[in-house]
């Protein structure tokens, strides 16, 4: 597929081509782009997203490509509901440090990429919930 | 001495003391609460109490009537129209348990064995939990024993079985113990036929000196707990990548969290405390005490006041039987809440008193669960609820009301589309309560009259006359509904959207019934015909052809329909869950 989008991180003069399928899982920003080959403009900085962090986001957005859109989260709604057991490979995807992990979050929410962003929040609460697996305590 | 050194002594003291003790086995001798039960509380067959003394059954296995049976099993119950929302999934995910029962032994005993007989469709018991009654602290007064997590697998054996689950022997003797059940994974109502406890008795041991050494634990653990939960300095503290993510991702991140989670999360620092107070975050927005209810406390509820400032649904079914948790100011602060419309109280231990200071701050109700509560709350504090015009859905099923209540109640709340007046032992004249509701209430639609003795043809007619949107009837153990007039015929004809119809064990149905079905019925789904004699394999597979929907059938002790019958069926049908129970 052709190169629609050529975007970079902040920390690194490394171009990314971003082709369709993966430019239309960052919502927030694929607007910004045309349907037309851009493999010869200027290259776009991202300033939240390092380059090794948006490595790892076309990666995550390469295996993911297929599936079906999410539906809205809504706060008040059970949000386990709308999020599938983590699979095998995101588990593998998501072995990494807390710093790396703390990173994918905000990428995922700054580029809108709904599944990763909600992926990687579950982890870190299924990381909350397996430390603090205690007593239970009520109290304040 | 450290605290470590001390616990050693006191196992190993322990443990030579226990070494010269008896063992006993014992059954159980009551029944205290229960969440539901098949059979009627004025009959002895199918009911909670049958699981009182030594097998009878075992080793056979079948649907034995003086086994011990829940109200439901399967999935299709909560597939049912008037299937309630699950409050929140996430809890779900760490608390699967639909039923509960309450059993009581004749001698405390330091337990170390459960033996369970399960006569017919094992496999649903999820939880065991054992109670401590000289507990200092309520929150410790009951200890889980065992537990499976994320519910059963299901067991296909069809054998009667002795489940002996590996326990983990709670420190203190104890004579009660509470059984959790999932139903939805086994094929058909699950039965009990006896449970026993096997346990060190205290013949030999110094009851008292033993209950000061485990006593002596807690107080240790409890130090510890304190130690590990005081706040932090706030200022200094380093929350890690929580300092480096925004409010929002926090809020995002907590609302996958358990309850319990996020109120010990709230201990551990100042960022978190904030965040775990937010009152918009879904699990204070549904807050739901059941999966705690064996650990909740009196000042418990304190800290929701702020953190539920939001609140839209409170459950707290099961809470509240062996401590006076629900006594508390802070319950009445919650339910003032103007955006509570949903109550669920289940099985709930509260007082009439409290109960009648309750509903009336509780103006937005729309939907309200008081089952299983007859034994909890009289006739005249349900009369409150006349008070909640807005009520959408209503659950009386097991409770005190009587005829003159549930009219009252069907008169003022107009709106209700869901009604539950299953076993209300008190409702002396179903068919005045439903001539009133189906007259008042023009949204009905669902209603279960579940062992409603006294219903006849009578209110069935004034159901066929005015409640035309019905999706789901209960009729099941109505046995005074004689259809030889052509009632439920006439039912048939009016009612088309019909998705559920239990006609369990009611003797006088006919081909015409099913005749009647298949032409007025096309949606029907679930379909319970258990004990109808005169149902013929013609007619059930016209029914079959007509409801193209149908996911449940139920053609146990139908005495024409043989086991080839029901296996051609099955083959034809293979979208249908068909069920054939018998005694073997």
């Amino acid at each position: 597929m052709a190169t629609i989008a050529q975007l970079k991180g902040w920390d690194s003069e490394e171009v990314f081509n971003v082709d369709g399928e993966i430019l239309n899982q960052f919502s927030s920003i694929k607007e910004l782009f045309g349907n037309a080959d851009a493999s010869n403009s200027e290259p776009l900085s991202l300033p939240n997203v390092s380059a090794a962090t948006f490595q790892k986001v076309i990666e995550w957005c390469k295996h993911h490509k297929d599936d079906p859109s999410l539906p809205p989260l809504k706060c008040n709604k059970a949000i386990s509901e709308q999020i599938k057991d983590v699979s095998d490979w995101d588990r593998e995807f998501l072995h990494v440090d807390q710093k790396t992990l703390c990173e994918l979050i905000l990428a995922a929410g700054y580029l809108g990429i709904d599944g990763l962003f909600r992926l990687t929040c579950k982890t870190v609460a299924d990381m909350i919930s397996g430390t603090t697996s205690d007593e239970n305590n009520f109290q304040h | 001495m450290g605290i470590q050194q001390v616990l050693s002594t006191i196992r190993t003291n322990i443990r030579r003391k226990i070494i010269f003790v008896a063992m006993l086995r014992q059954y159980v001798s009551s029944v205290g609460n229960f969440s539901s039960q098949y059979g009627a509380n004025t009959s002895t067959s199918y009911v909670i109490a049958n699981i009182i003394g030594e097998p009878s059954s075992y080793p056979s296995y079948g649907d034995f009537i003086q086994s011990c049976v829940l109200r439901t099993y399967g999935k299709w119950w909560k597939s049912a129209p008037e299937a309630l929302q699950p409050l929140d999934n996430l809890s779900q995910r760490y608390f699967s348990c639909d039923d509960f029962i309450e059993m009581h032994f004749d001698r405390k005993t330091y337990i170390t064995g459960i033996n369970i007989y399960e006569t017919y469709n094992p496999g649903a018991i999820v939880r065991i939990l054992a109670f401590d009654e000289s507990a200092s602290n309520s929150s410790h007064q009951w200890f889980v024993v065992w537990e499976i997590k994320g519910g059963c697998p299901p067991v296909t054996e069809q054998s009667a079985r002795i489940f002996s689950p590996l326990i983990k022997p709670p420190p203190f003797p104890t004579r009660v113990i509470c059984i959790e059940f999932n139903s939805s994974n086994v094929a058909y109502y699950t039965e009990l036929d006896a449970v026993e406890l096997v346990g060190k008795c205290d013949v030999n041991v110094d009851d008292i000196s033993l209950a000061q050494c485990i006593e002596g634990l807690n107080i240790d653990s409890d130090y510890e707990k304190e130690m590990l939960l005081t706040p932090q300095d706030s200022s200094s503290f380093d929350n890690g990548c929580f300092d480096l993510l925004p409010g929002e991702v926090i809020f995002n991140i907590l609302s996958y969290l358990p309850l319990n989670d996020i109120c010990k999360l709230a201990q551990v620092s100042t960022l978190f405390y904030r965040h775990c107070y937010n009152p918009l975050l879904p699990q204070h927005q549904h807050l739901n005490l059941q999966p705690y209810w064996f650990i909740l406390t009196k000042s418990s509820l304190d800290g929701f006041v702020t953190k539920c400032k939001r609140i839209r649904s409170l459950r707290l079914s099961w809470c509240g039987a062996h401590n006076d948790m629900l006594n508390s100011q802070s319950l009445l602060q919650i339910v003032q809440v103007p955006t509570l419309c949903r109550l669920d109280l289940s099985c709930c231990a509260l007082t009439d008193e409290l109960f009648k200071s309750i509903i009336p701050l509780c103006q937005n109700l729309t939907e309200l669960d008081v089952s299983s509560t007859l034994k909890y709350l009289s006739c005249s504090s349900l009369q409150v609820i006349a008070i909640l015009s807005k009520l959408v859905r209503l659950n009386l099923y097991n409770t005190a009301v009587d005829t003159t209540c549930a009219m009252s109640i069907v008169q003022m709340c107009q709106r209700l589309q869901h009604l539950n007046l299953g076993a209300c032992f008190y409702i002396h004249d179903y068919n005045q309560v439903i001539d009133k509701a189906s007259s008042n209430c023009p949204s009905i639609k669902s209603l279960d009259l579940w062992r409603a003795k006294s219903l006849t043809s009578t209110g069935i007619n004034y159901l066929a006359q005015r409640s035309k949107h019905l999706l789901s009837l209960d009729l099941g153990w109505c046995s005074n509904i004689d259809s030889q007039d052509g009632c439920l015929i006439e039912l048939l004809k009016c009612c088309n959207a019909l998705k559920k119809l239990y006609l369990t064990a009611n003797r006088s149905i006919s081909e015409k019934e099913l005749m009647a079905i298949a032409k007025h019925c096309p949606d029907l789904e679930q379909l319970d015909l258990l004990g109808n004699s005169s149902v013929t394999l013609a007619g059930v597979q016209r029914v079959l052809g007509c409801c193209r929907n149908m996911v449940f059938l139920d053609l146990s002790f139908c005495g024409k329909i043989t086991d080839e019958h029901i296996y051609h069926l099955a083959m034809q049908h293979s979208k249908c869950s068909i069920k054939n129970s018998h005694t073997q």
